[in-house]
C-alpha cells in the first residue's frame, strides 16, 4: 500500500514541476512562444478518491444512553485488532452477502450461505447483520456476529442500498423479492463510485402482516401498497407531526 | 458550695496579706501572680453579683430589623445580650459581636442592669467600625496571654499596654518588655510558629471574655506588680467619673482593657503572630511590639490574599502612623475615582485585591 | 427534562406527563414558550417551567444558526404561536445570546400558589432582559474588618509604586 502511494504521488509532483517551468519561460520572453505545451496528463488519483468517501461501520458509534464509555473504549479497541486480521468489507442493509462459517458438521468443514441483508444490529463487540434468502420455497434467516471468530469469510456479492435502512418486512412480501441464487456471481463495483439506491418497490403478500407497515411509525418506502383508499387512510391516524419538533429528543450522533 | 466558697475566699485574704508584707521583697512567679488576680477577679465577680440578692425582671426592647419590636423580659444584672440573642435565633448568637445597648457599645457577655433598647452588631453591618476594634483588641489581648505563657518562670515579662491602631493599618499590636537578659535576642521565624500555635490552642479552647467593671483600687491590688499597669488603670480611673476601671478575663488571663470584647476565641479564625519590633523610646528598659493579624470566621480569605496581609503586617504599626495613614486615606478616597481604574490596568494584583465578596456573575 | 436525582432510577421516563397527552403537552409548553420570548419573564407553575426551560434553551440554540437556516425557521414557526414573535426572536435574542454557549434562562422559586391548588411555583426568566434584577446581589460594604485590610494594603502598594 504505501509503495503505490509513493508512486501515485510521484507522478502527481512531476507535471506539476514540469508545469511551471513553462510558465516561467513564458513570462521571460514577454510574449507568448510558439511552443505549445502538451495537454495536461489527467492523473486520478485513486487513493484519494477512496478518502473522499469515508465509510464508518454503524457498530462504532457509541451506543446512546448510560453505558460505560470504559466498555466501548475497550470493545473498539479489539475491533480494530479484528479487523487487522480478518477483511470485513463495506455493506448495507439491502447488499447481498456471501458468508462463510465454520461447520463441524458441513463437509469440508464450512458453510456458505448467501442472502440479502436485511438488517444490522447491536454495538461494539456484539454486532450483528440478517441474512435472509428463499431456499426451497421455505424462508431462511440466519443471523451472524460480525466479529464472531467462526465467520471466515465475507463477500459482497452485490453493493447496494434500498431505500428503507430494515428490510424486515421482505418477510411479509411475495417471496421472489427474497430469493438469491446460491452461485451469485459477485457484480463488480468500483472503490470510487457511489453506493447504487435500488429503488425497488416489493409486492407484498395479502394481509394480515407481522406488523402494519402502512403506519406512518414505520415510514416504510420500498413496498408499493395494494390496499384500500379508506385503509391508507385510516392508517394515518398514528401519525405524530409533532414528534419532528420535539427537540428534547434529538440525538446527534455525528459529533 | 458557700463553704467551699468561704475558703476560697479566706485563703485568697491570707495570700493578699502575704502579698502585701513580701511585695518589696522578692518577686512573685508568674504562676502565682495569675492565680492571685483570677482570685480577686472571681471575687469580685461574686460580690457584684450578690449585689441583686433578688431576681428582678427588666424589659429589653429588641431594635433591629429582623423581629421589629420584639420585647424580652430578663432579669436584672443577670441576662446577658446574649441570652437575648438566644431568644431570637442561632444566627443572632453565632453572628453577634457586640450589643448596642441604649446607644453605648456593649459587650455579649455583660449583664443587663435596666431596661433598655437593644441592638446587635457583626461583622457584616454597614459600618462595622466598633465591632472591628473589638475584635482588634480582642485579638490583641490573646496575643498577651500567649506572651505571658511563652517564657519560662526565669524570664520575667512585663506586658505594658495594647496601642489602639485602627484595622486599616494591618496589623493589631501588643508592647511588652521582655527580661534583660533577653535584650540580644531576636526572634526568629519558629519561635513566631510556636507563639501562634500556643495563640491557636487558646482559640480552639472557645473561651469566653468575661467583663467586669471594678473600681480602680481593685484594680491596683490586682496589677500592683505591673508598674504600667498601675499607670494606665490611673489613666482610666482619672477619665471616669466614678473611676471606674474596665476589666476583661478569658480562661486564666485578666488585663485592662480599652473597649468592649468579642464574646469568644472561637471568633478568630486565621490567626498569626508575624512580627516583634524594639520601640526606641527613652526609657532604660527595652519595649518591644509583637504585632499580628487575624481574621474572624466570619470574614475568611483565599490563602494568597492571607499572605499578602501577612507581609504587609510584620511592618511597624505605629499609632501615629496609623493617624496619618486614616488622615490620607480621607483624601486618597476622594481621588480615588481617578486613579482606581489605571491602577488595575497596572498591576494585575489589584484586581482580586480589589474587594474580597461573593459576588453573583450572571449574563 | 427532569434533572433531579429521581432521573437516576427513572426507567427511561424523562418528560413529565402535562396536559392530555403528548400532542397537548407540547402545546401547552408551546404557549409558554411564547410568552417566554414575549415578556421575557414569566411565572408558572414549577413543573411547567421547568419542563419548558428545556425547549427555550434549544429554541435559542436553533435560532443562532440563522433565519436563512430553514429547519430554524421551521422550529420557530412551530414553537411561537404568535408569528410577530419570530423577527424577535432571530433578531433580538439570537444576538443576544450569541457569545453564551448556554444556560440562557434562569428560573427561581417562588411561593406557592394560594388561589387555586397551591402548586409550587416558579419565575422563570430570559437572561438579559431589562428588568430590575430578580435577586439583588448583597455586597459587603467597604468598612468590614477584611476590606479594611485588603484596603490598607492596596494603599501601601501605591504608596510604595507611586512617589
Amino acid at each position: 500500500m504505501a509503495a503505490a502511494c509513493g508512486k501515485v504521488l510521484l507522478r502527481a509532483a512531476l507535471p506539476a514541476r514540469w508545469f511551471s517551468s513553462s510558465m516561467c519561460r513564458m513570462n521571460r520572453d514577454g510574449e507568448p512562444t510558439k511552443f505549445q505545451p502538451p495537454p495536461k496528463p489527467v492523473i486520478i488519483d485513486k487513493q484519494k478518491q477512496r478518502e473522499e468517501r469515508r465509510f464508518l461501520s454503524p457498530e462504532f458509534i457509541p451506543p446512546r444512553g448510560r453505558t460505560d464509555p470504559l466498555k466501548f473504549y475497550m470493545e473498539r479497541k479489539d475491533m480494530i485488532q479484528r479487523r487487522k486480521v480478518f477483511n470485513i468489507p463495506e455493506f448495507y442493509v439491502g447488499s447481498i452477502l456471501a458468508v462463510t462459517t465454520a461447520d463441524p458438521y458441513a463437509d469440508g468443514k464450512t458453510n456458505r450461505f448467501v442472502g440479502i441483508c436485511i438488517q444490522r444490529g447491536g454495538r461494539g463487540l456484539g454486532a450483528t447483520f440478517v441474512l435472509r434468502n428463499v431456499i426451497e420455497d421455505q424462508g431462511v434467516e440466519i443471523c451472524y456476529e460480525l466479529y464472531s471468530p467462526r465467520i471466515q469469510e465475507i463477500t459482497v456479492l452485490k453493493l447496494e442500498k434500498r431505500l428503507d435502512d430494515n428490510l424486515t418486512y421482505l418477510r411479509d412480501a411475495l417471496p421472489e423479492y427474497s430469493t438469491f441464487d446460491m452461485n451469485m456471481k459477485p457484480v463488480s463495483h468500483l472503490d470510487h463510485e457511489e453506493i447504487p439506491v435500488n429503488k425497488l418497490q416489493v409486492r407484498m403478500k395479502p394481509q394480515p402482516w407481522s406488523k402494519r407497515w402502512e403506519r406512518p411509525k414505520y415510514n416504510i418506502k420500498g413496498i408499493k401498497f395494494e390496499l384500500p383508499e379508506k385503509k391508507m387512510k385510516e392508517a394515518q391516524k398514528w401519525k405524530q407531526p409533532w414528534l419532528e419538533f420535539d427537540m428534547l429528543r434529538e440525538y446527534d450522533t455525528s459529533k | 458550695m458557700a463553704a467551699c466558697w468561704a475558703a476560697r475566699c479566706l485563703r485568697g485574704r491570707r495570700e493578699w496579706r502575704r502579698f502585701n508584707s513580701t511585695l518589696s521583697a522578692s518577686r512573685l512567679t508568674s504562676d502565682e501572680v495569675i492565680r492571685m488576680r483570677n482570685e480577686l477577679f472571681t471575687k469580685e465577680k461574686e460580690r457584684q453579683l450578690s449585689l441583686y440578692p433578688r431576681i428582678e425582671k427588666i424589659e429589653v426592647k429588641y431594635m433591629g430589623k429582623s423581629h421589629p419590636g420584639s420585647v424580652f423580659v430578663m432579669n436584672k444584672a443577670l441576662s446577658t445580650p446574649y441570652n437575648c440573642a438566644m431568644h431570637l435565633s442561632e444566627w443572632h448568637c453565632k453572628k453577634s459581636v457586640l450589643a448596642l445597648v441604649d446607644g453605648e457599645v456593649w459587650d455579649m457577655y455583660r449583664p443587663l442592669t435596666k431596661s433598655c433598647e437593644i441592638q446587635f452588631l457583626t461583622f457584616k453591618d454597614e459600618d462595622p467600625e466598633e465591632v472591628n476594634k473589638a475584635y482588634w483588641r480582642s485579638c490583641a489581648m490573646i496575643m498577651a496571654n500567649v506572651l505571658k505563657r511563652a517564657f519560662k518562670d526565669e524570664y520575667s515579662v512585663t506586658l505594658v499596654k495594647s496601642p489602639e491602631v485602627p484595622v486599616i493599618s494591618g496589623a493589631f499590636c501588643y508592647d511588652v518588655i521582655l527580661d534583660n537578659r533577653l535584650n540580644d535576642w531576636k526572634p526568629a521565624k519558629d519561635n513566631f510558629r510556636s507563639l501562634t500555635r500556643d495563640a491557636n490552642k487558646l482559640i480552639d479552647k472557645d473561651l469566653p471574655f468575661e467583663t467586669l467593671h471594678v473600681e480602680a483600687k481593685v484594680a491596683r491590688e490586682m496589677f500592683q506588680h505591673n508598674k504600667y499597669k498601675m499607670e494606665l488603670i490611673e489613666q482610666k480611673a482619672s477619665q471616669n467619673m466614678e473611676g471606674i476601671v474596665v476589666l476583661h478575663r478569658f480562661g486564666d488571663f485578666v488585663d485592662v482593657s480599652e473597649g468592649p470584647h468579642i464574646p469568644r476565641t472561637s471568633f478568630c479564625f486565621q490567626y498569626e503572630i508575624t512580627a516583634a519590633h524594639i520601640l526606641q523610646t527613652s526609657q532604660s528598659e527595652l519595649i518591644r511590639r509583637f504585632q499580628g493579624v487575624s481574621l474572624p470566621i466570619h470574614l475568611r480569605a483565599h490563602h494568597t490574599v492571607w499572605h499578602k496581609l501577612l507581609e504587609r503586617s510584620k511592618k511597624l504599626v505605629t499609632q501615629e502612623k496609623s493617624m496619618e495613614a486614616a488622615a490620607e486615606s480621607q483624601e486618597i478616597q476622594t481621588q480615588e475615582f481617578n486613579t482606581k481604574e489605571t491602577f488595575s490596568r497596572k498591576n494585575w494584583q489589584w484586581i482580586f485585591l480589589e474587594e474580597h465578596q461573593p459576588c453573583e456573575n450572571g449574563v | 427534562m427532569r434533572l433531579s436525582l429521581v432521573a437516576a432510577i427513572s426507567h427511561g421516563r424523562v418528560f413529565r406527563r402535562l396536559g392530555r397527552g403528548p400532542r397537548s403537552r407540547l402545546d401547552l409548553l408551546r404557549n409558554l414558550v411564547t410568552a417566554l420570548v414575549r415578556h421575557e419573564r414569566i411565572e408558572a407553575p414549577w413543573a411547567r417551567a421547568d419542563e419548558m426551560r428545556g425547549y427555550a434553551e434549544r429554541l435559542i440554540d436553533y435560532a443562532k444558526r440563522g433565519d436563512t437556516d430553514e429547519r430554524a425557521m421551521r422550529m420557530a414557526d412551530f414553537w411561537l404561536t404568535e408569528k410577530d414573535l419570530i423577527h424577535k426572536l432571530f433578531k433580538v435574542l439570537a444576538p443576544r445570546f450569541q457569545p453564551h454557549p448556554g444556560s440562557y434562562t434562569r428560573m427561581l422559586h417562588i411561593p406557592n400558589r394560594d388561589s387555586l391548588d397551591r402548586a409550587k411555583m416558579a419565575v422563570i426568566e430570559l437572561k438579559g432582559n431589562p428588568y430590575p434584577p430578580l435577586i439583588r446581589p448583597r455586597r459587603d460594604s467597604e468598612k468590614t474588618l477584611l476590606n479594611q485590610l485588603l484596603k490598607g494594603y492596596r494603599e501601601d502598594a501605591q504608596r510604595a509604586a507611586g512617589p
